[in-house]
């Protein structure tokens, strides 16, 4: 079968063809063998038969009178027939009477224990014997063996026959099969070939001629339909193909255009950024040397302005005293707000530059210096209740915001409040920390806790609150240079919480947890 | 002692030789009625019993021992014993032996009387369909119909067809053939050997 799978169609009907014929005579040969041998068999056992009961009437008499001669010459007529190899003639008692042998071979034959017809083939032999009848009564058996050389001389003759039938049967069948199997293979192999053409060659306007109207025939006219199809399709796709690669072409040199618009747009903007910083940096330098250069007269104002009162004090009197007061207070105020936005023009003007700094010691410092006077003035407590991390900042900088943050908070109290600020810290998210400075004081409505920290914002007059506002405005550029955030968290008579986020020194992580684990051990 | 013994086995043997061959004539006689054929009026198909009468012999009437019950296809068998007759016999005797004759089917001569008496009683039987059988050289020639002879040791019989035909008698070819000497005619008495 195997063999058979990877033939071509041709050989494939061909070899089918002379199994299918072979296996036919094959059969038919052996049926007739067969028949043939078991008609031989019973055309001669009825020739032997006829014998036998021949022999059978002849020898009743020298059997019945003991004519032992007489019974042989009657068994002496077998010798015409030279298939038969004995005949014997048994007495009642089953012991050999007379006997006859082809050729006087001595053939053994077992003496015939039967006394009626019966016929056995055993051992290449026919064994026919009859009962001897003289009267109702039987008196004895013939036996008649017979080879069956005859028998099989025909059959083999037969079987030279039938395979020389076979042969030629096959040749014949061979030769039309060769011819005839074209009706079928063709279409199939025309059908195959256009296939692999269309496979290989993509060439899908190929057709087959329909030459049969059998399954093949069906096959093929699918086969033409789905060539037609597939053709269609083939062309729709080239059609469509070529609109989307239009299409893309369309939409790429639409994006190209918007690129370059986009290009010029950002080449635009830059420059006027550059601009913007130019002008921005020329802004601050002016504001930086207007300050600076504003300070020496107006310390000279409010130097002389005291100096002048001391020395007119009880000289002049009631609105000239209150005008000198006025201009003495307005000086000192212009001080400020210019120390401040000194301060501001410094932060943004300085280079940055950060250092590993421990908070705690900037806090301690403060209190002890900056902050001693307003601390006991204000009779004010600064609580630290954990120990503050370390963090990478610039140490002026990070100074000056913890004091803005820290004088802010004890400044805008209600009268006779006395200020309680405590600081804590915490992680924030990408390893920074946050500080937290908390007052006691009036607090923050939501709605103004971003304006703050814009510059010259104040929410409360001067006379209420004296203040340049300007100090959250560089606690917030202090922070953005460091690459933090600041906020406040408030709500109206609760105190504020102002907080900031700073970046966590390398190890400040370890700094600030090994004094925690310590404190908890205590 | 042991002479005695042998002696008598001696005659035990002699006497069983010859029983065998009395014995084997009976079943020739037995035989004979399957291969004869009689006239109807002698033996019609009415199944009468078949007669075989042993013409003086009480001895040889035992040796059918073996075949009295048995029958001639669905015929019973009758052995009649029938004494030897005596020269001086009376005239109605006579013809009473003769008419006893006539009954049988066959009519064996065990012993052989004076040929003068046999050939009487031979010609009293003739054309009744009595087949006559004997054991005597040319009993054949006295008119006897068939006679046993013994041959290589082998017990044989011949056969006179002239004087079966004269008795309304056939003999068929199967017994015929088995014959060592057939007369077929009055010239030609000596034919077959």
């Amino acid at each position: 079968m195997l063999v058979l799978r990877n033939m071509t169609i041709k050989y494939k009907l061909m070899t089918i063809v002379m199994i299918a014929c072979l296996i036919g005579l094959s059969l038919a040969g052996a049926a007739f063998i067969g028949w043939e041998r078991n008609s031989l068999h019973k055309k001669m056992s009825e020739a032997l038969s006829i014998r036998v009961a021949m022999i059978a009437e002849n020898c009743k008499s020298s059997l019945a009178f003991q004519d032992n001669k007489d019974a042989e010459q009657i068994l002496q007529s077998l010798s015409v027939d030279s298939s038969v190899i004995f005949g014997g003639i048994y007495d009642d008692k089953n012991e050999l009477f007379a006997a006859y042998y082809h050729n006087s071979n001595k053939v053994r034959v077992s003496p015939a224990e039967f006394k009626k017809t019966m016929s056995t083939f055993k051992d290449n032999s026919l064994v026919i014997s009859a009962p001897i009848v003289l009267d109702k009564e039987i008196i004895g058996t013939v036996c008649i063996q017979s080879d069956l050389k005859d028998i099989y001389t025909t059959l083999k003759h037969s079987v030279q026959i039938i395979i020389a039938v076979m042969f030629i049967s096959l040749l014949a069948a061979f030769l039309v099969s060769a011819r005839l199997q074209g009706v079928i293979s063709k279409p199939i192999l025309s059908l195959a070939k256009l296939a692999k053409d269309v496979s290989e060659n993509k060439n899908y306007s190929a057709r087959i001629v329909k030459q049969t109207n059998d399954e093949v025939g069906s096959l093929i006219d699918a086969f033409n339909e789905m060539l037609q199809q597939i053709q269609m399709r083939d062309s729709e796709l080239l059609k469509a193909q070529k609109g989307l690669e239009m299409k893309v072409q369309e939409r790429t040199t639409e994006l190209s255009k918007t690129n370059e618009q986009l290009t010029t747009e950002v080449a635009e903007r830059k420059s006027i950024q550059d601009k913007l910083e130019e002008t921005n940096q020329e802004l601050k330098n002016f504001v930086y040397i207007a300050s600076h250069d504003l300070r020496e007269p107006l310390r000279k104002i409010s130097a002389f302005g005291g100096m002048l009162q001391k020395s007119l004090t009880g000289k002049i009197t009631g609105d000239d005293a209150e005008n000198l007061n006025f201009m003495i207070d307005g000086a000192t105020r212009m001080t400020q707000m210019i120390e401040g936005l000194l301060a501001y023009s410094r932060v943004s003007t300085k280079a940055h530059s950060s250092e590993a700094v421990n908070l705690n010691d900037i806090v301690e410092q403060l209190r002890q210096l900056e902050l001693s006077v307003l601390l006991e003035e204000k009779h004010t407590t600064i609580d630290v209740p954990q120990p503050l991390p370390v963090i990478d900042v610039d140490p002026a900088q990070i100074r000056q915001l913890m004091q803005n943050l820290i004088a802010n908070g004890m400044k805008y109290q209600a009268k006779g409040n006395v200020p309680h600020i405590t600081i804590t810290s915490g992680p924030a998210a990408d390893g920074m920390v946050r500080i937290n400075v908390t007052d006691n004081g009036i607090g923050i409505a939501p709605e103004f806790q971003q304006a703050i920290f814009i510059m010259f914002k104040r929410l409360h007059s001067k006379n209420e609150y004296e203040g340049t506002g300007i100090g959250l405005a560089v606690c917030k550029k202090i922070v953005e240079r460091n690459g933090g955030q600041i906020g406040v968290d408030s709500q109206p008579g609760n105190g504020s919480t102002f907080w900031f986020t700073v970046p966590a020194a390398g190890d400040s992580q370890l700094l600030a947890k090994e004094p925690k684990l310590a404190v908890q051990s205590n | 002692m042991a002479l005695i013994l042998s002696i008598a086995a001696l005659n035990l043997y002699a006497a069983s030789d010859t029983d065998k061959e009395d014995q084997l004539k009976a079943a020739f006689l037995y035989n004979f009625l399957k291969f004869v054929d009689w006239p109807a009026d002698k033996l019609p198909d009415n199944n009468e019993p078949v007669v075989i009468g042993i013409y003086s012999g009480q001895k040889f009437a035992k040796m059918f021992e073996p075949i009295k019950d048995k029958t001639a296809g669905s015929r019973q068998i009758i052995i009649k014993e029938f004494a030897c007759a005596a020269k001086g016999i009376s005239n109605e005797d006579w013809n009473k032996q003769i008419e006893a004759f006539r009954q049988c089917h066959i009519l064996f001569f065990v012993d052989y009387p004076d040929a003068e008496i046999t050939k009487k009683i031979i010609e009293a039987l003739n054309g009744r369909g009595v087949l006559i059988v004997g054991q005597k050289e040319n009993f054949l020639e006295a008119g006897g119909n068939i006679n046993f002879i013994i041959e290589e040791n082998k017990l044989r019989f011949e056969i006179n067809l002239v004087s079966t035909k004269n008795n309304n008698l056939k003999i068929r070819s199967n017994l015929l053939k088995l014959a060592k000497r057939v007369i077929e005619d009055k010239s030609s008495q000596e034919t077959k050997g």
